[in-house]
């Protein structure tokens, strides 16, 4: 064998250094093996940890897809309120438009009639980076604008918050600003619950009921536009739970369209506007002096033979009857006197600490932001007393009075209003102002009113309706104005179990030809509560039943005249010989 | 010695033929989980699309533009007391068509319908039709389309209140004859078809059919 390649014989190890030398790499080799083998179990670590705790990546992305963006809101009854849905959006980058742009501004004039040529050529040479066109584009205009073939136009589909009943419940839902944030209403209330990641997959109940809504909106705006009122107001309170049915305040806007939307109709008359109520306070009175014991007795007289002169004040009825009435006299014809003679027979101490248990003294219990401070009397003279009794000298909001009204109707217990679903049995506890003796008397009354007296057009056949009107005469520069008026009618029914408060406020409204003139609460306020229990009630749970009613009996013989206004058959006899076609006359 | 030496073939042989059965099996499962996942998306697109079509849906048929078709069109009423029964005896002795009251059931008729348009100056109903119209711009819709959509619902609508209650024999029969003389809102209930069904709107839909049954191929 010939070495052809032999390192110099000087330069070959010796055995010792051999020996040496293999020690040397052995002890490399040792450290490479060991390198190895902690850079494989780091791997096989890793591996096992990911197989171990790693989350598969495709199952939370597939959850997500169905999570939206912010939360749903829903009604009673599971109907959407308001929803993130993907919409397209139309936009233009000008700095990459390739076209001729007069052209383009020109085409995009005729597709997207929002804006003239000459804003959209203004637009396009304006050197901004990135404008939209139209948010919230339908498809087809997506497909229009596509067509112009021009590169410098983008889409995108983007979420944005639809309510799909418009501007139906407006007020209480609210809107979102640009960033997605609620502005308003439950938007606002319920924002960091919608938004929170963990809990805006589950949609949240509010305590209206859709059905309700529309029917209390549109005879509102109905009885708005026929009365050509300034403004309008409306709310269905649940009277064991203080859940809002409905509430309207009108004129309304559209939520899904702010911009276009006139930003005074962004007020909610329910709870950001105090009115003077008037007469529908008097039941008020009147449920004090019976819890007080001042009105001992239904047939305690008090005169109403004059006008009251207290101090240089002098108080008037509308329905003279210039006689001694009875305490549900005072109620069916509305006696100012009467009820101011009560007043001061309460007394500053009693009528002032009813009122603030009824919570008049306080902003109204209500999840919605931006509430008014009621007018609270800064003194209470004598005639402060006597004119509160009646709804004047303090202003609050209707839904101040719906929530006294529930609690005067429901046994007495006074429980803060809520636009949150509550479910049955966990209704708060509230507290107590009347007697469950004084409410059923209450009951009484309040239907006597309208059988009787001034209510008379909110008897809703078989929905046993009580109320009370009141129209109050607006406070303007140096004095009341004789000739506008607040009109208001509450109400409660059934009146033998009541279960919802129905409250519609019309402000300012001027007599037409149907009511003869009168701009008055029995008038133009009574009737749209008639129709709106006629078109709720039944949803509401409420079964229409001409054979019940509340007990009068013992409260009808105290009545000077006790025929009632609307007898259940007598009034049938008049109209039997004409049948009405359906459709033919409403 | 010759076995030992194939017994280290065998083993060879074995890695060889299990560790690819094993690798395919965890494939096939692999390759499962993936059409699992793919179906699932699927699954979310669909209710995706479903709550898009929901909403849709909601918004076109919204309530306003419902009660102003019933005001034009369907003229269903709230019902009256007379309607509802409180028992098997009430509604044994229902005698729909007989005795007086008939005039009161009328005059207590109320038609939910939209505002009228002759208010459309005040401010107020400016915002309210420009609701009514198309609230939301999603999709502008064929009118004939809507109106099929509308009809459907307000018919469902008074059912749906009366089948709530159980307990009430929902005397559907109360409804009287109607008279003879037909009136032009009448003829327009009963002419309801035929502007539904138009020739043009049924094309429309055929076409929309066919070209679907074509992707779906």
């Amino acid at each position: 064998m010939t070495v052809l390649v032999a390192p110099a014989p000087r330069n070959r190890t010796r055995p010792g250094n051999r020996q040496a030398g293999l020690a040397v790499a052995h002890v490399r080799l040792m450290i490479l093996a060991l390198l190895f083998a902690a850079g494989i179990s780091v791997i096989v670590g890793r591996l096992l940890l990911l197989a171990l705790f790693a989350e598969p990546a495709a199952a939370t992305s597939v959850n997500a897809m169905l999570v939206p963006l912010r939360g749903d809101l829903i009604d009673r009854n599971g109907a959407p309120l308001a929803r993130t849905i993907d919409a397209w959006s139309i936009g233009v980058r000008p700095d990459k438009v390739i076209g001729d742009k007069a052209e383009l501004a020109r085409m995009l004039a005729a597709t997207l009639p929002g804006k003239s040529e000459a804003e959209y050529a203004k637009l396009l040479s304006s050197g901004a980076r990135f404008t939209y066109l139209q948010r919230r584009a339908v498809p087809e205009l997506v497909a229009a604008v596509h067509a112009l073939g021009e590169p410098g136009i983008e889409f995108a589909r983007e979420p944005q918050r639809l309510y799909p009943q418009a501007s139906l419940g407006a007020h209480v839902l609210g809107y979102l600003d640009f960033d997605g944030k609620g502005v308003t209403g439950m938007e606002l209330a319920l924002d960091k619950q919608l938004t929170d990641p963990a809990m805006r997959g589950k949609p949240v109940a509010l305590s209206l009921d859709l059905r309700a809504q529309a029917a209390l909106e549109s005879e509102l705006s109905a009885a708005m536009t026929s009365f050509t009122a300034k403004g309008a107001a409306g709310v269905i309170l649940d009277v064991a739970s203080g859940e809002v049915v409905a509430m309207a305040s009108l004129p309304t806007f559209n939520p899904n369209n702010i911009k276009g939307s006139n930003p005074e109709h962004f007020r909610n008359n329910v709870t950001q506007s105090v009115y003077e109520l008037g007469s529908t306070f008097k039941p008020l009175t009147m449920a004090f002096a019976i819890e007080t014991g001042v009105a001992p007795s239904m047939a305690k007289r008090y005169d109403a033979t004059a006008p009251l002169q207290v101090g240089g004040f002098r108080i008037r009825d509308d329905h003279a009857q210039k006689r001694w009435l009875n305490i549900p006299e005072t109620l069916i014809h509305s006696s100012n006197i009467a009820t101011a003679r009560i007043a001061d027979e309460l007394g500053k101490d009693r009528m002032e600490s009813m009122f603030r248990k009824l919570g008049f003294d306080s902003r109204p219990d209500i999840e919605l932001s931006g509430n008014a401070a009621p007018l609270w009397p800064k003194y209470w003279a004598r005639t402060t007393v006597m004119t509160t009794a009646y709804g004047h000298g303090i202003a609050v909001t209707p839904l101040h009075l719906a929530s006294a009204y529930a609690a005067l109707v429901n046994g007495g217990v006074w429980r803060p209003a809520t636009l949150r679903k509550i479910e049955p049995g966990k209704a708060p506890a509230g507290r107590r102002v009347i007697s469950e003796a004084t409410s059923a008397r209450m009951r009484q009354l309040m239907r006597l009113i309208v059988t009787h007296g001034t209510g008379g057009k909110a008897d809703a056949p078989g929905y046993r309706v009580g109320g009370k009107t009141g129209t109050a005469e607006v406070p303007g520069a140096g004095g009341y104005k004789r000739n506008q008026n607040v009109s208001t009618f509450a109400a409660a029914f059934p009146m033998d179990a009541p279960r919802y408060v129905v409250l519609v406020m019309l402000d300012s409204p001027v007599g037409n030809a149907q009511t003869f003139g009168f701009s008055t609460a029995g008038w133009t306020a009574a009737p749209v509560v008639n129709r709106v229990i006629m078109r709720t009630g039944a949803m509401l749970g409420v079964v229409p039943d001409e054979t019940r009613d509340v007990n009068v009996a013992d409260v009808t013989p105290l009545l000077w005249k006790a025929e009632p206004k609307n007898k259940p058959k007598g009034a049938a006899v008049a109209a039997a010989t004409r049948i009405v076609a359906p459709g033919a006359d409403e | 010695m010759a076995i030992k030496a194939l017994n280290g073939l065998g083993w060879y042989a074995a890695g060889l033929i299990v560790a690819p059965g094993c690798y395919l099996v965890s494939s096939m499962v692999a390759a499962e989980r993936t059409r699992v996942e793919a179906v699932e998306r699927a699954i979310a697109t669909a209710h995706k699309d479903i709550r898009q079509l929901e909403t849709e849906f909601d918004t076109r048929a919204n309530l306003a533009q419902l009660e102003r078709w019933n005001g034009e069109v369907m003229r269903y009423t709230a019902p009256t007391p007379q309607q509802f029964l409180a028992s098997d005896t009430a509604l044994a002795s229902l005698r729909a068509l007989e005795g007086d009251g008939m005039a009161e059931r009328y005059a207590a008729m109320v038609v939910p319908e939209g505002v009228p348009d002759a208010a459309a100056e005040t401010p107020q109903a400016v915002a309210a039709s420009a609701v009514a119209t198309t609230p939301v711009k999603v999709a502008a819709v064929k009118a004939d389309a809507g109106k099929a959509v509308a009809a459907v619902v307000t018919k469902a609508a008074p059912a749906a209140a009366v089948a709530s209650k159980p307990q009430l024999a929902a005397a559907a029969a109360v409804k009287p004859v109607k008279p003879a003389v037909k009136t032009r809102r009448e003829e327009a209930v009963a002419m309801l078809d035929r502007s539904l069904l138009k020739d043009s709107s049924f094309g429309d839909l055929m076409k929309g059919v066919r070209a679907e049954a074509r992707r779906a191929r």
